[in-house]
């Protein structure tokens, strides 16, 4: 069996002249917490949509458990609960959902729907269109989790929820769901939560990966090295990701191999104020850049 | 679980038919409908012919505007609503949503129609209880046989509006019922427009006008019937059959 559960390879979405999806791979292996990452418009909804089967790829293959989406959707999600859209029947209530919703699925557990609805808070019934934004977003993944799902796929789950539902939200995840050995993909821009709950991260930007690995490996390998020097290089160092000269400072940043480039740069007459790991959102900012001198990153692991 | 999502979707669009066909009753129930009339009161009373073709005439409006609201819901409301990626995200072959939208509401369309039909056949035949199997003896039609027919006509012309709606729902959202009015319209128009500067020319009616009638007495099957069925029915079934394979191939937004 493969130990993948989502794969995608050189997939692409184009809309008329739009390239949503850009030849993006992405790897995420069953059991993990994979945090999707990229700004908006980057082609983390859209390759959430052609993985549910709700688009189909202009070209690229992917596969989901094992399945290709285009022609085995069904069974993908027999097996897979899904928050997209956050938009149910609005005439429904909760409790009308959870009946609509159960006879689809042979694993539906309503003692995990009760829970939720207590642990969220949830008003059950009451109808989907008189909730408000984070109750809606609530009962979406109430629905996605009772479902007894191998995998999970939520795109910006925690959008619209305050800090207390929030955090609820990621216990729930976590406890519920990732300790199980089950999959769960997280799209987000809320990085401070995927850095808490997430051991793997893709970066997405323009519909492509520019980075993926494990967050751990991510954090121990990119530093931020300042040095002060003159004529000092920006660029012709293999693991260099962005190079930026300031005021007497030269900020680098790299994403391996930290102690050989901070030799380099002694070698070249720089002196090395600090070499300073960076944190998730750090990585993120650099990755997709802004504006400096960048560099491609490439998959980590 | 599908159906039921349906049945709530409909249940208020089933019951104001079922209201329709109460008060048709109660217009059948109030207004003589019962043993022949006798002596010089006997001309003042309709024939059973009579009463069908003005009743079923008026009926025709009415189960237009039903067929429409039917075709309203399903996955096109869905897909109006913005709940089209939850719905069709649900483990089942995309098809299916349609054909079981369809199904149950051609249901309960043809339900509606024959309780309609039944209501009017009762009153005709308790006025002249006259029926053969398919003729009378005096060679017209039999009341079995306007009732079967009529039902035939009501669904076909209930299935034209109802799929052309379902389909125009998927293929544009919300604004189904809105070009289905203006496609019937638009025909309708049309229809007069041809007849006026092309004399010989007649196109079809949206209704299968199936009997010849003369001095108010339905006298037989209107000529090449069974061609204006098939026909009908053929175009009835297009849409839904158009509009699977739109909800297959389109992408979910």
């Amino acid at each position: 069996m493969n130990d993948l559960a989502i794969e995608c390879r050189a997939l692409h979405k184009h809309f008329g002249d739009v390239h949503a999806v850009d030849g993006l791979n992405l790897n995420v292996p069953r059991g993990a917490v994979y945090g999707f990452l990229g700004r908006n418009g980057a082609g983390k909804t859209t390759t959430i949509r052609m993985l549910a089967g709700l688009a189909r790829p202009t070209g690229g293959e992917m596969r989901v458990l094992g399945l290709d989406p285009r022609t085995d959707s069904v069974a993908i999600l027999a097996r897979t609960g899904l928050v997209i859209e956050k938009m149910l029947i609005p005439s429904m209530t909760g409790n009308d959902l959870v009946r609509f919703n159960r006879g689809f699925f042979p694993r539906w557990s309503d003692a995990l729907a009760r829970r939720y609805a207590e642990v969220l808070e949830l008003d059950m019934n009451r109808k989907f269109k008189k909730l408000s934004t984070g109750n809606r977003t609530k009962l979406c993944l109430l629905l996605a989790l009772s479902q007894g799902a191998e995998l999970i796929v939520l795109d910006e789950p925690t959008a619209g929820l305050d800090p207390v539902v929030t955090d609820q939200l990621l216990r729930v995840m976590v406890e519920d769901f990732a300790n199980e050995g089950r999959t769960l993909l997280l799209s987000s821009h809320h990085l401070s939560e995927v850095e808490r709950i997430a051991e793997w991260v893709g970066i997405v930007d323009h519909g492509k990966l520019l980075l993926e690995g494990r967050l751990d490996d991510m954090r121990s390998s990119f530093r931020r090295v300042r040095v002060v020097g003159e004529a000092l290089p920006l660029a012709a160092w293999p693991d260099l990701v962005s190079a930026n000269r300031g005021e007497g400072t030269t900020e680098y940043v790299v994403r391996g191999n930290a102690d050989a480039f901070v030799a380099h740069l002694q070698s070249e007459g720089a002196t090395v104020l600090d070499a300073t790991p960076l944190n998730l959102s750090e990585i993120f900012l650099e990755v997709v850049g802004r504006g400096k001198t960048n560099v491609p990153v490439e998959v980590l692991a | 679980m599908y159906l039921w999502k349906y049945w709530r979707e409909s249940r208020l669009t089933f019951g104001a038919g079922m209201v329709l066909v109460g008060v048709l009753l109660w217009g059948c129930c109030a207004h003589h409908v019962g043993p022949p009339l006798q002596g010089k009161h006997a001309q003042q009373q309709l024939n059973p012919d009579q009463i069908y073709l003005v009743v079923t005439s008026f009926l025709v409006l009415p189960l237009g505007f039903l067929a429409l609201g039917y075709g309203s819901f399903g996955v096109g409301r869905d897909l109006g609503e913005g709940s089209g990626s939850f719905v069709l995200s649900r483990p089942r072959p995309r098809a299916s949503f349609v054909w079981s939208d369809w199904g149950f509401g051609m249901a309960q369309l043809l339900l509606l129609i024959l309780a309609a039909n039944l209501v009017v056949a009762w009153a005709a035949h308790h006025i002249a209880a006259t029926s053969g199997p398919f003729y009378t003896a005096d060679g017209t039609l039999s009341m079995l046989s306007i009732f079967s027919v009529d039902c035939v006509a009501g669904l076909l012309l209930a299935g034209l509006i109802f799929g052309l709606t379902y389909f125009a729902s998927v293929l544009v959202k919300s604004r189904g019922v809105l070009i289905t009015l203006g496609v019937v319209v638009a025909y309708s128009i049309g229809k007069q427009v041809v007849k006026h500067y092309w004399p010989g020319m007649n196109l079809p009616d949206l209704t299968l006008s199936e009997f010849s009638v003369a001095h108010g007495m339905i006298i037989r099957f209107a000529g090449g019937l069974g061609w204006s069925i098939a026909l009908r029915a053929a175009l009835a079934m297009a849409f839904p059959i158009a509009a699977q394979i739109l909800v297959q191939r389109r992408d979910v937004e």
